[in-house]
């Protein structure tokens, strides 16, 4: 007999699959335990939905996960009413979760106990990857999609192949989850893993923070990938029995089930040897040219410095900032530190959770005091929404999601991506700096 | 689905990684979709013209908004023919009902490097295999051109005129 080897990928595909709907061509229809929906992408689907008299299929609206964070709150007429056509629809639907301005949805949906391990997450957001920290296959679809999958119960899609990565060495000083993203990027390439699944092992000295995976499994989506899946492991046990409050031994029960076969064959893998890694970027306006800060020439100005988003902006974040804040007035030999005076410094939590969190660990205080605005948690100038839009030959540097040419503001604007670390930095020194120039 | 063998259009050329925001910029989300448009640089009204995107690696490349495949179907849109295209973007087409196909390795050759407003046409053949359609795409008045193929699954969706009759069509059977 021969013995089929599995991925935790497909273990979970398997575990997805539907039986009741038949393949169609290679797309095979899988039913997700979790559906995100976000304000505007459901907002738009709505006309679509009412107007064919379409229904909701069984059990669906319990999956259903809906959250207002784009337009939160609304800064013109034409958003508020995309904001009233989502809290109508979701109302009316008596979908079992609607949150309203209490985060951003992806961080709102690790945060839930309702996103489970080893199952399929579909999101209305291509930013639902992030979700893959938790080992799940988590995955961004549109509108439309999302409404089919309303109306069916299921997605069709199809089976794809798998990379691995395996994370060796120790994480050193100064260097992030978003720094391993961006080197990622930059070792695959953007868009490269378009209709792959990365899977990624977590086998450094002190094993990478949830928060950081988080922001690792966020960036997968730039190379292109489907989903990028860590596999589980005791950090990711350890997670999921504090935030469900269950025990570690009911929760690592189904763990090693899920684990992927060691004699499985991957379609490529690399290890990523994170010791050598260093503070890294990526230069507007996409993510062809990442490169390590120190390799940026030139003294770059900049005129905003933003930390926030789906990418970051969650409790490790706060916590990398306020480190770097003591390690630079600690070299500095000044007690109080200030932004430099012509940065626009946006801060934004990424839950309310976090956000309180943040306030009784004492963070909040220190970032105001160093001269940072703290928004409420919500997407703002990640994707040009508001809070912090940039005009025109502006430079920002921002630990977000993406640097699009005009993303955020003015199409002549240019936007750096890089750590919450090197964005403090970068704020203190009023260029794009290497942490370690003024922090070591 | 509606039996579509042949498509014609003006084509307008794209190059390599060109992203949603390049396409249509996030700030101009709306759920009003009649303002939902697109400056292809193309002469005439949009709702006049037919035109086939011709465009390189991973186009499409970055958000899932849905808003960007409708400017482009508004701006008069009907098939995409490039090396690759971004995953959730190609599913957002073919739900728009637009024809999304992506060049056999090696066969993009001549149609990938045509700027300008030359026109092109789509020769599809839905019979080929079970998991996809497979499609010649030429400039008019040439006999050679790209062989490229669409997932089945899409095909049927586009098809039917986009995500939302297909649904209705289902329903029906």
């Amino acid at each position: 007999m021969i013995t089929e080897y599995k991925s935790a990928y497909e273990k979970i595909f398997a575990l997805s699959a539907s039986e009741g709907a038949g393949r169609i061509g290679d797309y095979h229809p899988l039913r997700p335990s979790f559906i995100l929906g976000h304000d505007p992408l459901i907002a738009i689907l709505v006309e679509d939905f009412e107007r064919s008299g379409f229904g909701f299929s069984r059990g669906v609206r319990k999956k259903c996960f809906f959250v207002a964070d784009h337009f939160a709150p609304p800064s013109s007429g034409d958003r508020a009413n995309i904001l009233k056509r989502f809290l109508d629809f979701s109302y009316k639907s008596e979908i079992e979760d609607v949150m309203v301005f209490d985060g951003i949805c992806h961080q709102l949906m690790v945060e839930s106990p309702k996103a489970k391990p080893f199952s399929f997450i579909a999101g209305s957001d291509s930013h639902t990857v992030t979700a893959g920290a938790l080992c799940s296959l988590a995955a961004g679809y549109g509108s439309m999609d999302i409404l089919s999958l309303l109306v069916n119960g299921v997605l069709f899609e199809r089976k794809f192949p798998v990379a691995a990565i395996e994370f060796r060495g120790k994480i050193p000083r100064f260097v992030t989850g978003r720094d391993i993203g961006l080197e990622i990027i930059r070792l695959i390439g953007e868009g490269n893993a378009n209709n792959i699944i990365l899977e990624y092992s977590d086998d450094t000295a002190s094993r990478i923070h949830m928060d950081d995976r988080f922001a690792i499994s966020n960036a997968s989506i730039e190379c292109g990938a489907v989903s990028g899946i860590f596999r589980p492991d005791d950090i990711l046990a350890d997670y999921i029995s504090r935030r469900d409050g269950k025990p570690l031994r009911a929760v690592k029960k189904r763990f090693a089930d899920f684990e992927s076969d060691i004699k499985y064959s991957y379609d490529k893998s690399f290890v990523l040897d994170v010791s050598k890694l260093k503070p890294m970027a990526a230069l507007p306006h996409d993510f062809s040219d990442v490169r390590p800060v120190r390799d940026i020439r030139g003294g770059v100005r900049v005129d905003q410095v933003y930390i926030g988003s789906c990418a970051s902006g969650r409790t490790l974040d706060f916590e990398y900032m306020c480190r770097a804040l003591d390690d630079i007035a600690r070299k500095s030999r000044l007690g109080k530190i200030k932004k430099a005076r012509k940065v626009r410094l946006i801060v934004t939590p990424s839950s309310q959770k976090v956000f309180v969190e943040c306030i009784k660990l004492g963070y909040i205080e220190k970032l105001v005091e160093f001269g940072a605005v703290i928004t409420n948690p919500s997407c703002g100038p990640c994707g040009g929404i508001d809070k912090g839009i940039i005009g025109d030959r502006e430079v920002c540097l921002s630990t977000s999601t993406r640097n699009f040419c005009g993303r955020m503001g003015s199409k002549t604007s240019g936007i750096y991506i890089a750590s919450p670390v090197t964005a403090i930095a970068s704020a203190y020194t009023g260029e794009i700096t290497d942490p370690r120039e003024v922090m070591e | 689905m509606k039996k579509v063998s042949k498509l014609t259009g003006i084509i307008k050329a794209y190059g390599d990684n060109v992203n949603t925001d390049v396409i249509h910029n996030p700030s101009k989300f709306t759920i009003s979709r009649e303002k939902l448009t697109v400056d292809l640089g193309l002469a005439g009204p949009p709702e006049n013209r037919r035109v086939i995107i011709i465009a390189g690696e991973n186009f499409g490349i970055g958000s899932s908004r849905y808003s960007t495949v409708l400017a482009l179907k508004n701006s008069g849109v009907v098939a995409v023919g490039a090396k690759s295209l971004s995953r959730i973007f190609k599913r957002n087409l073919a739900c728009a009902g637009i024809f999304a196909f992506e060049f056999v390795p090696g066969s993009g050759g001549e149609i990938a490097k045509i700027s300008g407003a030359r026109t092109a046409e789509i020769e599809f053949d839905a019979n080929v295999a079970a998991s996809h359609c497979a499609a010649i795409i030429r400039e008019c008045g040439k006999k050679t051109g790209a062989v490229c193929v669409m997932d089945r699954y899409l095909f049927e969706i586009a098809g039917s005129g986009g995500m939302v009759k297909y649904l209705e069509e289902s329903e029906e059977r």
